[in-house]
């Protein structure tokens, strides 16, 4: 396994398109699907990530760079100096702008952070979603959804009714 | 619902192992159904409740225990006045928009809701200004309102136990103290009375639920601080030993309990200052530490002219202070208090509308009640003794 600073182990990614990325131990096992390989002892070499592309691999890292808890020698000066109530408030600015990518980009995050169970990423990725949903049209939902109507005429009416408030 | 934790990890797990078997294309338009579901379950309920009538499979799925049960984890139950209207003797649930969730009609006489209520029930009285007083509590999730005559009673509360989660209605009288468990069979069961006598009166911000720990306030001479009663609705028996807020006593009459954002409160008009109303928060249960939260520019300290409960702080940061409050002879309002500028705003219009109000209180609403079949039936009332 590959050291680069002492103290700091690294882990190797790789992305089924043939890129590979050193992260730190830590920062990879801001992925709990990551975290339980290392555990297991199945990640003596490089990880292979499946299905998740060079592009939105490296957002990924930097999500989890980003989040990593600071702890150790280049950690322990920002989480001095910088009351954790700022901290909270800078990662929600910094989350802002990280998120600030188109459609496909974004649901290929969710994926990511769901294959590689990232909480933090997965609640951020799927509340920008909700967010742009939840008012939209019945239509837009069916396209979001990829659902057609099927209710019949009159069982349309009925819960049309029952659920009215929520249309208001 | 018979949902083990075990059941959910295996759904869990066929969900995982499916994802892993789709083939993902680079520039996704559409996201794999269980990671949609995923989203979806935590979108608001009005969203939620507008998504079931987009089809027959959202709704199914929707409508799916283990959805709801994931979705209920996510999120805590939604917020929600309970207005009772003068004219139609009916009962409304009103979101923090102002939007009309429900109503609650099919009742046979104008009953006025509590100000605080334990989450999926509303309690409400018919007053307590005779001898025939009537309170009942409706069970949001089945719509049915178990009613129970006070005539003999001093004092009543009502809460849920911890952990059980049993809803209970306590109800006090000079020689008796009695317990209802609702959804049981077993009618009110006499328990040991309080280590005091106690006579306090049947106002329903004498008592409050907090943890499953139902709060009386004691009896006490104007000028003795006193120590609140407390009865553990999941043991059913008596404790007492917390102390007021210094220099608080808790025999004045105008001292209100309550329950705000989980934790007991008190409201206390201002002796010295008159005009003013304190808000105390109960930090610690043990060491009895209180911590003075709010004090809104409100006279309260004549209880029969004015009265005045807190119902909901409204953000994170506690700045916002949802309360009601009523002059004698006029109808109930609601207030917004603004604790960085110290002042408060009629709220009344904007959430409630121009509609003749008989009084309001707070109550809070799980997701599956939102999504039960019954929530849309009129209610349905059962009297025992």
């Amino acid at each position: 396994m590959a050291t680069r600073e002492a103290g700091k182990k690294m882990i190797m990614l790789k992305s089924p398109d043939g890129m590979e990325f050193e992260v730190e131990e830590a920062v990879a096992m801001e992925s709990q699907t990551i975290r339980k390989m290392i555990e297991d002892d199945c990640a003596d070499t490089a990880i292979l990530i499946p299905n998740i592309n060079s592009k939105i691999l490296s957002r990924v890292i930097e999500y989890c760079n980003k989040h990593v808890p600071t702890t150790g020698a280049t950690g322990a000066a920002a989480s001095d100096t910088v009351a954790p109530a700022a901290l909270a408030e800078d990662l929600k600015i910094w989350d802002a702008e990280f998120i600030k990518v188109n459609r496909a980009t974004r649901f290929n995050l969710i994926q990511a952070a769901s294959y590689l169970n990232i909480k933090g990423l997965l609640d951020l990725t799927s509340q920008t979603t909700i967010d742009t949903i939840s008012d939209n049209s019945l239509e837009e939902i069916r396209s979001f959804l990829s659902t057609k109507n099927d209710y019949l005429p009159e069982e349309e009416q009925t819960i049309r009714r029952e659920n009215q408030w929520a249309f208001q | 619902m018979g949902i083990t934790i075990s059941s959910l990890r295996r759904r869990l797990q066929q969900a995982h192992d499916l994802l892993l078997q789709i083939p993902w294309s680079k520039t996704p338009t559409t996201l794999p159904s269980d990671v949609i579901f995923d989203i979806l379950s935590r979108v608001p309920a009005k969203s939620m409740c507008r998504f079931r009538c987009v089809s027959r499979e959202c709704r199914d799925r929707i409508s799916d225990p283990v959805f709801i049960a994931a979705a209920q984890e996510r999120r805590p139950p939604e917020p929600l006045l309970v207005v009772g209207s003068d004219h139609d003797m009916s009962l409304r649930l009103v979101d923090m928009d102002g939007t009309v969730v429900r109503v609650i009609s099919g009742m046979n006489r104008p009953w006025v809701p509590v100000s605080t209520n334990p989450d999926g029930f509303v309690c409400v009285t018919t007053g307590f200004s005779k001898d025939d007083n009537l309170a009942g509590v409706i069970d949001l999730t089945t719509m049915k309102m178990p009613v129970t005559h006070l005539k003999s009673d001093r004092a009543w509360g009502y809460g849920r136990a911890v952990p059980s989660g049993a809803y209970k209605m306590v109800r006090l009288g000079f020689h008796h103290c009695e317990v209802f468990t609702v959804g049981d069979n077993d009618g009110w069961k006499r328990r040991k009375c309080p280590p005091f006598r106690f006579d306090g009166s049947s106002h329903d911000n004498y008592t409050a639920a907090v943890n499953g720990m139902l709060h009386f306030l004691p009896v006490a001479l104007p000028d003795e601080e006193g120590t609140l009663l407390f009865f553990d609705l999941e043991s059913e028996e008596w404790k007492c030993g917390i102390k007021g807020p210094p220099k608080v006593k808790l025999g004045r009459l105008n001292i209100r309990l309550g329950e705000l954002n989980g934790s007991l409160c008190m409201v206390e008009p201002e002796v010295r200052h008159s005009g003013y109303t304190n808000i105390w928060l109960l930090k610690d249960h043990h060491k009895s530490v209180w911590v003075k939260a709010y004090t809104i520019p409100l006279d309260t300290s004549a209880i029969d002219r004015r009265h005045m409960m807190p119902l909901r702080v409204l953000d994170d940061d506690g700045l916002q202070l949802l309360f009601y409050s009523r002059e004698k002879g006029e109808p109930p309002e609601l207030h917004i208090y603004d604790r960085r500028h110290g002042t408060y705003r009629n709220a009344t219009k904007e959430l409630l509308g121009h509609d003749h109000v008989s009084g309001i209180g707070f109550c809070s609403l799980r997701l599956e009640s939102f999504l039960s079949a019954e929530f849309q039936c009129p209610v349905s009332s059962s009297y025992f003794s």
